[in-house]
């Protein structure tokens, strides 16, 4: 896992253009972003979907490590791009739903803008970042090597309810309720296939290292909760 | 005998309804019958190439930046003349009315291309060349991100307006610029490939200008076919 960098030895303004952050903030529960760099106004920010209808943009915490997946450069600047674009659309329509699509197709065919149609329903933290990717012509994954796993239905399960307490449409939840059962591509999984890109990643490979970047996070998550206990 | 100044009229559009002056010209002979008649008033050409010459001579003359006879074609559309060069063989087999198509054909190129760029201009303030243009500048300035997100802007707004042939336009116009320009067009037109039918094209021309310039490597456009 040396590939997966940690802020306080590796500050953020290092990330060349493009990158894939991860955090755990539960021990049970992983979140993923896309650090992208702009070099213009040297500035690099955090692009990640929190939850329903909450795409942000922000200045990450420190919380995060981050894997820079081997791209040309010139590509990886247009992910980078593509990051300030899609921000940019959804900083004045704040419409990107939660709900577990795959990352695939996320733009509209009439108009080629990154939306939800009838046939998607909203994208994890996880299926987003691959989805900015795919955006950009850059397949992280092998999704069709994807299986499901029965503690991935608990999980999506437990999004539905807190989508419910969360006040989400009906409509929404019905969609969402329809999707569970749908493959689950995890934030450690995509983490994983930014560190074996190229090639795009199968699903054993990104199981397997998955497992490892979750015992990582855990222990950062540990460090951390130390460090809170001491000053309080 | 009709003046320059006539026949030209017979391409041009009223202001408040320029498509139906397309229209006359593909359902009516207007045009094509008035040089054939003219034409033939003096001496009954050899050849339907005479004839056409002819016509193009005619209309060669009313225009500026005059090419060979042959290979020009000028319009007026909503007071604004335009002209376009393009290829012009006719070959003796030709009918008159097939001859009177290709005219029509070509006007209504010079017409819908005129219009594109009164399109880009209206969105953009600058035709979508000349905002690659801008891009470049940009680049050349050390604001290479800027300069791409000019040209993610570009696509993304034509596309969400449904401009999918403005887009498609750019693309045969684009000029030879930087090696992170042309991957950004060839990137933000990715999600409209299936409605951009100069897109293929492209992406050759892209390649066998990284190609000369040394720069090529197979990831350069992996994934963005």
């Amino acid at each position: 896992m040396n590939r997966l960098k940690q802020q306080g030895e590796h500050a953020i303004n290092k990330v060349p253009h493009v990158a894939i952050a991860i955090t755990a903030t539960r021990k049970d529960q992983r979140h993923l972003g896309i650090l992208h760099r702009n070099h213009d106004l040297e500035e690099t920010k955090l692009l990640h979907l929190a939850w329903h209808h909450l795409l942000k943009d922000e200045v990450p915490t420190t919380d995060f490590r981050w894997v820079s997946p081997s791209l040309h450069p010139t590509r990886a600047r247009q992910v980078a791009a593509r990051c300030r674009q899609v921000s940019k659309a959804f900083s004045l329509r704040a419409e990107m739903p939660y709900g577990f699509s795959p990352p695939t197709d996320c733009f509209s065919e009439e108009t080629a803008q990154f939306l939800f149609g009838a046939s998607k329903v909203g994208l994890t933290c996880a299926t987003f970042a691959l989805a900015i990717f795919e955006f950009a012509g850059v397949t992280l994954a092998k999704y069709d090597s994807w299986l499901p796993r029965p503690d991935d239905s608990d999980w999506q399960g437990q999004v539905l309810e807190m989508l419910e307490n969360h006040g989400a449409s009906t409509e929404h939840l019905t969609a969402v309720r329809n999707e569970i059962g749908s493959l689950r591509f995890r934030p450690e999984e995509v983490a994983a296939a930014a560190i074996g890109f190229p090639p795009a990643i199968d699903f054993a490979t990104a199981k397997q290292m998955g497992e490892s970047i979750v015992a990582v996070l855990n222990d950062d998550l540990e460090t951390r909760n130390a460090g809170s206990r001491v000053i309080n | 005998m009709r003046s320059a100044a006539d026949l030209l009229d017979q391409f041009v559009a009223p202001a408040q309804r320029p498509l139906a002056d397309i229209e006359r010209l593909q359902n009516q002979d207007d045009l094509f019958s008035l040089v054939k008649e003219r034409s033939w008033k003096g001496q009954v050409p050899k050849t339907r190439l005479e004839l056409a010459e002819e016509l193009l001579r005619e209309l060669d003359g009313l225009g500026e930046n005059v090419g060979a006879a042959q290979d020009a074609l000028f319009a007026k559309v909503d007071g604004t003349k335009i002209t376009v060069m393009a290829e012009w063989d006719v070959p003796d087999t030709v009918s008159d009315s097939n001859l009177h198509e290709q005219i029509t054909a070509l006007t209504a190129k010079v017409v819908a291309d005129w219009r594109r760029k009164a399109e880009y201009v209206a969105i953009f303030g600058c035709s979508g060349p000349e905002l690659l243009t801008r891009a470049q500048r940009l680049e050349s300035a050390g604001l290479r991100d800027s300069a791409l997100d000019l040209v993610y802007d570009l696509f993304d707004e034509l596309f969400r307006r449904g401009h999918f042939a403005l887009a498609n336009s750019i693309l045969t116009e684009a000029p030879e610029c930087s090696t992170d320009l042309l991957v950004a067009i060839v990137t933000a037109t990715l999600p409209a490939k299936r409605s951009l039918a100069a897109r293929p094209h492209f992406m050759e021309f892209v390649e066998r200008v990284i190609r000369l310039r040394g720069e090529w490597v197979p990831a350069l456009l992996a994934g963005l076919e």
